[in-house]
């Protein structure tokens, strides 16, 4: 969905966020989720995973930083390899290290570093698809896509361009 | 705003669905898998009509409804709190390694329920003398990661946040003038992770 679009605009959901992950970044497991993404090869990519609010979980942010050298990862079918590369090894990890995630979020920035488009999914459907036991299709519809600084307008301005 | 632009930034855009221009900077295998697949996604999430074009209805009530999944739409912002991390980040350390507290205080007011810059601030302050100061830093921070166990927080997964802080912080201090109240902290400190990091019962999480 892009539905945070014009509402992030107007703050609502900025506000929320802001509240729902005000507490200190997880640095044990920022850095454990960090180095799956330095072992996948994944250059200007980092997570800083963050405890949620009201919640005994965690969301794992992952960017992927133009400005800080991320170039892309081959193809886009090259991309599904490693993003399910990097899934099995953060469902292991977040196992086995107790990390706590139970959403991830991937945030591209272009090369100036602006936030450009947000990716999410709950760690569980990422987990059941990366072990088989989703498919693509059920994985899709748990995943939630993002554009942090359009406005409603420019949003549905890109989509007709695009149609 | 237009996003059409090419290089490594525009596969990654290729996922956005409706974005046809952006495909030109797509190389052909890149076009037709991910063409596939945002088609899919977008059938799933019901923004495509019978035809297979975009469903602007669906689309516009997804843009104005912002109850349909709130935990969804907050972490789409999640980037942008991560921004504001990384300038806050940026600014106490610069304190931590000036030695400048008013540039810690300024990261606190920033992100104020964030414990580290209140565990950066206790570090530097004990590392200039002041330990009753040091105290109430160290102090604020527990009550900050209370408040957090009290409103559904794992207790064990924040004390382990919490001490990694601490002992970062003071690690910090002992690079810039190493002191024995410093020592004797960090010692303390990296006790409470030992017990954490072996399963065993800590003072913090009865």
């Amino acid at each position: 969905m892009f539905g945070p679009g014009i509402w992030g605009r107007l703050g609502l959901f900025r506000t929320s966020a802001e509240e729902l992950y005000s507490g200190a970044p997880d640095p044990y497991a920022s850095q454990v989720v960090t180095q799956i993404l330095i072992e996948a090869g994944v250059p200007g990519a980092r997570a800083v995973v963050i405890p949620i609010k009201g919640s005994d979980g965690q969301i794992a942010v992952i960017t992927l930083d133009s400005s800080a050298g991320f170039d892309g990862t081959g193809t886009a079918s090259g991309n599904e390899l490693l993003l399910m590369e990097v899934l099995q090894r953060m469902q292991e990890d977040n196992r086995m290290e107790m990390l706590g995630i139970e959403r991830v979020s991937v945030d591209y920035r272009d090369k100036t570093g602006g936030n450009l488009l947000a990716i999410t999914a709950p760690q569980e459907s990422l987990e059941a698809f990366s072990q088989g036991q989703l498919s693509r299709k059920g994985l899709l519809q748990e995943v939630d896509v993002g554009l942090p600084t359009l406005d409603l307008q420019e949003a549905l301005a890109l989509m007709q361009e695009g149609s | 705003m237009r996003l059409v632009t090419r290089g490594p930034l525009a596969r990654l855009l290729c996922v956005l669905v409706f974005a046809a221009p952006l495909m030109s900077a797509c190389t052909p295998e890149d076009i037709d898998f991910v063409k596939e697949l945002a088609k899919e996604w977008a059938a799933e999430k019901g923004l495509l009509n019978s035809a297979g074009n975009p469903d602007y209805l669906n689309i516009g009530l997804l843009l104005a409804d912002p109850s349909s999944d709130p935990e969804a739409a907050a972490a789409l912002q999640a980037g942008l709190v991560v921004k504001g991390v990384e300038d806050a980040d940026r600014l106490a350390q610069q304190g931590a390694t000036e030695g400048d507290v008013t540039k810690i205080d300024a990261a606190i007011r920033s992100r104020p329920s964030d414990w580290s810059y209140q565990e950066q601030k206790s570090a530097l302050l004990l590392a200039q003398g002041n330990s009753d100061a040091a105290q109430a830093a160290n102090e604020k921070s527990e009550s900050l990661v209370r408040d957090r166990i009290q409103a559904g927080g794992d207790c064990r997964t924040l004390a382990r946040n919490m001490y990694t802080h601490r002992q970062n912080a003071l690690q910090t201090q002992i690079g810039r003038a190493p002191s024995a109240d410093l020592n004797e902290q960090l010692n303390q400190t990296q006790a409470q992770l030992n017990l954490l990091s072996a399963g065993q019962p800590v003072a913090f999480c009865p």
